[in-house]
């Protein structure tokens, strides 16, 4: 079940959104929130939350493994208790029917410390659901590391690109002169990336433009 | 688990006379503590979030019998932690669960005194970092960089975000950013803005 938690100040303000995507490699994603906070739970990145707070000499721990759904509850908790912020978890049911479009950009062909994470299997989903996607050519999915060095997945292996950032705004999905794009998410460069492109009808070779993708 | 195979490389008694007081060492109006009185008992427990942890309960007693300490202080030897000084890994932690001492007895040097003779004791079993829960005075005192505490970036970016708050509610203009711990006024660390701190540091 994915989840989402909203954090505001003493005046009502939202100070922090998070979303909670179960079973993603990186299961927690910033929506918004103020620079502070958002820096705040980058630094949590990959970590077990371990965190105590003292009221009246007091201890309360809140302790959640990386990944789990409780990790939001522990991250709630200390924010409540320690400063008094408001928090408001919500458990969402995944759909796919939201969907229907993903949001395309394409931005530059230099490589920057923006990346975004992709994997294989649910722009094959999206592709069936809306059917905007049957000439799409295949698009391959690596480290820089392996596309510099030339070992591309395997040719012909028809491994698609799937948006990790899952949100429920969605976009047009359309060929760019032969080449799509997709923009997702941005993450901020602490986290794992690859690069996606699409090769048309030449799987073989190495792309000759490594286009980064990022938030709109 | 036995205690004694979780400490080694040191012994029970070893970790007890940390918090026995050399009188030599500290000022005159802790020589009313009675060493042989001293309470000391141990606690294991297995297969914590952190590992095996042994519970320590330590209080001081004067010649009369009088606690010294409001309530006992707790410590904790963790073997499996998480560590805040190198991220991801674990390892043997020593953790502070507060010190609050009985007014007739503070501002006297105890406190520094036993933090540094239990830090060695922590050292010696081999702990990589030390924990301290800091609240109530604690939060200026223990924060200040001649005892070498540190916050994770978290609680850093957090606190900021919420002396941001602190600012504005005093009217405070332009807003100040402190880019270390120790530059965080007293007046809002002392506040009900927080309630504590998480600090650490290497051993």
């Amino acid at each position: 079940m994915n989840r989402e938690l909203r954090v505001y100040n003493q005046d009502d303000g939202l100070i922090l959104h998070l979303d909670f995507i179960a079973d993603d490699a990186l299961p927690l994603q910033i929506v918004d929130g103020t620079p502070e906070m958002q820096q705040a739970v980058r630094s949590l990145f990959g970590q077990d939350f371990d965190q105590t707070v003292v009221i009246n000499r007091q201890t309360r721990h809140f302790t959640a493994r990386w990944g789990e759904p409780d990790y939001i509850d522990a991250l709630a908790g200390y924010w409540s208790s320690n400063f008094g912020w408001r928090t408001k978890i919500i458990d969402k049911a995944q759909t796919w029917a939201a969907f229907t479009k993903i949001p395309v950009v394409a931005l530059s062909n230099v490589i920057t410390a923006d990346f975004v994470d992709l994997r294989a299997s649910r722009l094959a989903t999206l592709a069936a659901e809306t059917g905007k996607l049957q000439d799409i050519p295949d698009i391959y999915v690596g480290e820089i590391a392996d596309l510099w060095q030339g070992s591309i997945l395997e040719s012909g292996c028809g491994m698609f690109a799937e948006a990790i950032a899952e949100s429920p705004t969605v976009v047009n999905l359309e060929p760019l002169q032969g080449n799509l794009t997709l923009e997702l998410s941005a993450f901020p460069a602490s986290e794992p990336f690859v690069i996606a492109n699409a090769i048309e009808n030449n799987p073989a070779e190495k792309p000759s433009q490594l286009q980064v993708l990022t938030a709109a | 688990m036995e205690i004694r195979t979780f400490l080694e490389p040191i012994s029970k008694e070893r970790l007890e006379e940390a918090y026995w007081i050399d009188f030599g060492q500290v000022r005159i109006e802790l020589h009313r503590i009675k060493n042989e009185s001293t309470k000391f008992e141990l606690e294991l427990l297995d297969n914590t979030p952190d590992g095996n942890k042994l519970i320590s309960y330590i209080q001081f007693y004067t010649e009369t019998a009088e606690p010294v300490l409001d309530q006992d202080m707790v410590r904790w030897l963790c073997d499996n932690k998480r560590c805040c000084t190198r991220k991801g890994e674990r390892s043997r932690i020593a953790v502070r669960n507060g010190l609050y001492i009985c007014p007739a007895y503070q501002r006297l040097g105890l406190a520094t005194y036993v933090y540094r003779r239990e830090e060695d004791a922590f050292r010696e079993w081999g702990a990589q970092e030390v924990h301290s829960f800091a609240s109530e005075d604690g939060r200026w005192t223990w924060t200040r960089p001649r005892f070498g505490y540190e916050i994770d970036d978290f609680q850093f970016q957090t606190l900021l975000q919420r002396y941001k708050e602190w600012q504005r509610s005093q009217g405070i203009s332009p807003i100040h950013r402190p880019s270390a711990l120790s530059e965080f006024p007293r007046q809002f660390l002392l506040s009900k803005y927080v309630s504590s701190l998480t600090l650490f540091k290497a051993l």
